[in-house]
């Protein structure tokens, strides 16, 4: 999986006198990134689409079978799933914070890091864009259906009607609406607007009347004036300052879903920036599992470095140790409150009945990400492709410690019971999998997977600052 | 690479050391600091209970402030290292020398330290928890069951660990920095680079407990597990400031390093700044929220003094320290401008103060509660009324005399600390090798 350009690279990194090329191959030029990006799209041959299409059968069965367990649920009702007293919010809660925090990637990395000034995000901006509006829909899907009443879930919106009726404003679940609502538009609209460049590149080669007509609308006129050029860099630039606050206050509002309640465990201040650090930390995690195997299907590694995987490990690294901060913290001061409740909840963590569960998320998250300080580990493709596996698994597991352990085990000893997923539970998990590879695939297909312009803006920089 | 070496031939780390230029606010401020400092620690410690109470809780403040700036440095040191910044090479120098003080705070941390070895709680309430007794009977226990933390001993202990951290931290860093001044070794990046990644833990552990032992322990019942990073997000943010006011006026026109510190310089420091003051109200906030909707009285107790007894703080602090440089940052005029970041730079200094002000004096109210009720139990209602008096005085006139003495104590010690440091070493790193990126990136 790895490749010639990453033992050059390797060499280039050590030297602090120069800033090592983002962009390899001595031959690249701006024909050869469209050709190596757009190709992708226009030469599917016929080889590659059969496996394509295999793929996509697959995603879609998987897809269709969620479609028909949403169906039976709202012709059933949420009993199907193991939500019992007291563990009213289970598996639904816990995919809809796991796939919110997945898609925290992109807007970091489209926006935070442009406005610091970090070139490399240009190779895997798009890709992370794409995946973080797929992980929005997926987690959408969650608390749409986890309503009971699909048929009446316009009321989560504060829409006037006749009956007077209003959602509770002071309820962190509507906050949520217009947080994650928020978010996904303006993700969408980051990332279509990035894409229209590229999509008119794809519009000016193409070779059928059809690809033409097509990607001649959704480029909406782009001729690459330079007054287009000017407006465009203005709009990318505001759009970067509102979707940084905005990178922020999504994962803080779903962990208030949490800390606002008194209930030990769910109530701790840390909540809010820990669950900030734990999104990037699974949505990076989440970037790099899918484009490692892509880079190298596609033969992308010229472009998507070992460099840029090695950063994003560093900044796994770096997330994965604040997560482990937010659990030492709350565990040292559950011990130093002296409320006995509060002792209780993380003693029962780490020695009850959901220890299994508790030392899965520990392992998953901080203790094999602490394998990054390691540069052979950090610069391993094989390596850190497992290390990024085991931290989207342990970032699942860490939202159903929180909101399962908890709720398991409340004030009342008379209420406690063990939670049990049934098999609806799976199925809906593995659905909303279907729903996020079946777009992913679409994406790969139809859409250039790397911010061509912006690469060649690297470029230009790379060729004249004298290498 | 021509352009570099053109650039480093004229500089040479003499010509960046400002001598008798700073020399000689050394002694002024020392003198000021020191003279100021002794009539603080004079009337404190000769006064009544709760005049030794607010005198502690006034030089706590004010300890805490200027160690938040050092602490602040330390963090742009290591952070600017691991991510290998070039366009902060001509400033880095700067945050490098402020971190000269830790030795001096740590010595200006003897009389919180003391006071815990004497076993006096009008600092502290845990270092003598029976003190608590008379006024809510039984509380004692619920301190008592942290004696495992929080006892004399082991917060001394904890008190020499972090200066002996920061202080070997800060001097390793300095060290290679300067040296490479001399040979201009690009090994050294590297060096610094890889020992940076570790030190980031290390730094963010002490800084947290830090915070808790020296704030968060004022109130030995109320906990917060966001406090750690309450105390890293200002104090990062106040340095920030310092440092664009620092730049300005050495960067600034005829200033020694005008030319290596340009307006790009001004406005990136001014954007992380900016960020910063979101960060800060973005932590607030989520702590307030959170303790506000959940109310349970263990933690609301907190802000009860801040918010109600103590003329509601809460809302001030919010607008002062979060929404007016808010507002003013956001320009890029106010950043970019040579000398206009002095303006929003002193703002964010002055309401960093009151924040610190903010989180240790109105635990005095407590304190002065458990007081009244012991001189109560042991010496009747006249010493009840005598500290009530005194008491009284203090709410009327929230910042007096001892908080401007020991403010302007350790600051005069602390600029003189500073100023020492500028007077003997360069304030550029001269050969640091990303020089020529620092002296010619632009903002887009």
């Amino acid at each position: 999986m790895s490749s010639q350009y990453d033992l050059q690279i390797l060499q280039e990194i050590e030297d602090p006198t120069i800033r090592p090329k983002l962009i390899m191959g001595e031959s690249t030029t701006y024909a050869s990134l469209d050709n190596d990006v757009i190709g992708i799209i226009e030469g599917f041959t016929q080889k590659t689409s059969i496996v394509w299409y295999l793929m996509i059968g697959a995603t879609l069965s998987v897809l269709t079978m969620l479609g028909g367990i949403v169906a039976y649920l709202i012709a059933t009702g949420v009993g199907i799933w193991g939500n019992q007293s007291p563990v009213f919010w289970g598996w639904p809660i816990v995919n809809f914070v796991f796939w919110v925090g997945i898609a925290h990637a992109g807007t970091l990395i489209s926006a935070i890091l442009f406005l610091l000034k970090q070139d490399w995000r240009t190779s895997i901006n798009r890709f992370a864009e794409a995946m973080t509006i797929f992980a929005v829909c997926c987690a959408g899907l969650f608390p749409g259906i986890h309503v009971g009443r699909m048929w009446v879930v316009y009321w989560l919106f504060p829409i006037p009607n006749q009956m007077e009726m209003w959602p509770n404003f002071r309820s962190p679940l509507l906050w949520d609406v217009f947080a994650v609502g928020t978010y996904a538009t303006i993700s969408l609209l980051f990332w279509y607007m990035g894409l229209i460049p590229d999509l008119a590149t794809i519009r000016d080669r193409a070779t059928t009347k059809l690809r033409q007509g097509l990607y001649a609308v959704f480029s909406m006129g782009w001729t690459g004036s330079s007054r287009h050029w000017h407006r465009y860099e203005k709009a990318y630039l505001i759009l970067a300052g509102l979707a940084t606050p905005l990178v922020l206050s999504v994962h803080t509002v779903v962990s208030f879903d949490f800390a606002v309640a008194q209930l030990p465990g769910w109530h701790t201040t840390i909540f809010p920036p820990y669950f900030v650090a734990g999104a990037i930390f699974s949505g990076f995690a989440m970037v790099n599992t899918l484009i490692i195997p892509i880079r190298s299907i596609f033969k992308l590694q010229h472009i998507v470095t070992l460099r840029h995987l090695e950063v994003m490990n560093k900044v796994i690294l770096a997330t994965g140790s604040m997560v482990g901060y937010a659990y030492a913290m709350e565990f040292f001061i559950a011990w130093y409150s002296g409320n006995p409740y509060e002792r209780f909840v993380f003693e029962n963590r780490a020695f009850g009945n959901y220890a299994w569960a508790y030392w899965t998320m520990v392992s998953c998250n901080v203790i094999f990400p602490q394998l990054f300080w390691i540069k052979k580990i950090r610069r391993s493709v094989p390596a850190m492709l497992c290390v990024c596996i085991l931290v989207n698994v342990g970032m699942w597991f860490e939202r159903f410690v929180i909101t399962v352990s908890s709720l398991s085990r409340d004030f009342l000893p008379g209420s406690w019971n063990y939670f049990k997923p049934t098999v609806f539970d799976y199925l809906t998990f593995l659905g909303s999998f279907g729903l996020f590879f079946t777009l992913f695939l679409l994406f790969v297909r139809f859409l250039p997977m790397i911010a061509i312009s912006e690469v060649k803006g690297i470029l230009y920089k790379q060729n004249h600052t004298g290498h | 690479m021509s352009h570099t070496m053109e650039i480093s031939q004229d500089l040479s780390p003499e010509k960046f050391v400002l001598g008798k230029r700073a020399g000689t606010w050394v002694v002024k401020f020392a003198g000021i600091g020191a003279v100021a400092l002794a009539i603080a620690l004079a009337l404190g410690f000769t006064g009544d209970e709760a005049t030794t109470s607010r005198f502690l809780h006034a030089y706590l403040t004010s300890y805490m402030y200027f160690t938040s700036i050092c602490l602040g440095a330390l963090f742009f040191v290591i952070i600017m290292q691991v991510t290998s910044a070039g366009w902060s090479a001509t400033t880095r120098r700067i945050a490098e020398l402020l971190t000269m003080n830790f030795p001096l705070m740590g010595v200006l941390s003897l009389p919180i330290l003391a006071s815990a070895a004497m076993g006096n709680a009008t600092l502290f309430t845990w270092v003598d928890p029976s003190i608590v007794d008379n006024a809510q009977p039984g509380l004692s226990h619920l301190i008592e069951t942290k004696s495992a933390y929080l006892n004399s001993s082991f917060f001394i202990g904890r008190v020499v660990f972090y200066f002996a951290l920061w202080i070997g931290v800060a001097s390793w860093f300095r060290k290679n920095s300067m040296a490479q001044d001399i040979s201009g070794d690009p090994i050294l990046t590297n060096k610094m680079k890889k020992f940076a990644a570790p030190a980031i833990p290390l730094f963010a552990l002490s800084i947290t407990f830090f915070a808790l032992d020296m704030l968060m322990s004022l109130d030995p019942t109320w906990f917060s597990t966001i406090f750690g990073v309450y105390y890293f997000a200002g104090s990062f943010g106040a340095f920030m400031a310092l440092l664009g006011i620092i730049s300005n006026k050495l960067g600034g026109e005829g200033g020694i390093l005008s030319g290596k510190i340009r307006d790009e310089h001004f406005h990136d420091i001014g954007k992380l700044t900016f960020a910063f003051v979101m960060f800060w109200g973005y932590i607030a906030f989520s702590q307030y929220i959170l303790i506000w909707y959940a109310n349970i009285p263990e933690e609301t107790a907190w802000y009860h003094e801040r918010e109600n007894l103590y003329w509601g703080h809460v809302g001030i602090l919010f607008v002062v320290r979060f929404a007016i440089p808010f507002l003013g940052l956001m320009s890029r005029h106010m950043k970019r401008v040579p000398g206009r970041m002095i303006i929003f730079g002193g703002w964010i200094l002055v309401t960093h103060f009151y924040d610190m002000f903010f989180l240790t004096m109105p635990s005095q109210i407590q304190t002065l509660g458990y007081l009244k009720a012991n001189a109560l139990a042991e010496h009747g209602e006249e010493a009840a009324a005598a500290l009530e008096a005194t008491a009284h005085s203090f709410e009327a006139m929230p910042f007096g005399a001892l908080e401007a003495l020991c403010l302007i104590g350790i600051g005069g010690l602390f600029v003189a600390g500073v100023a020492h440091a500028f007077s003997k070493n360069s304030i550029l790193a001269v050969r640091d090798p990303r020089m020529s990126e620092s002296m010619t990136f632009h903002n887009p």
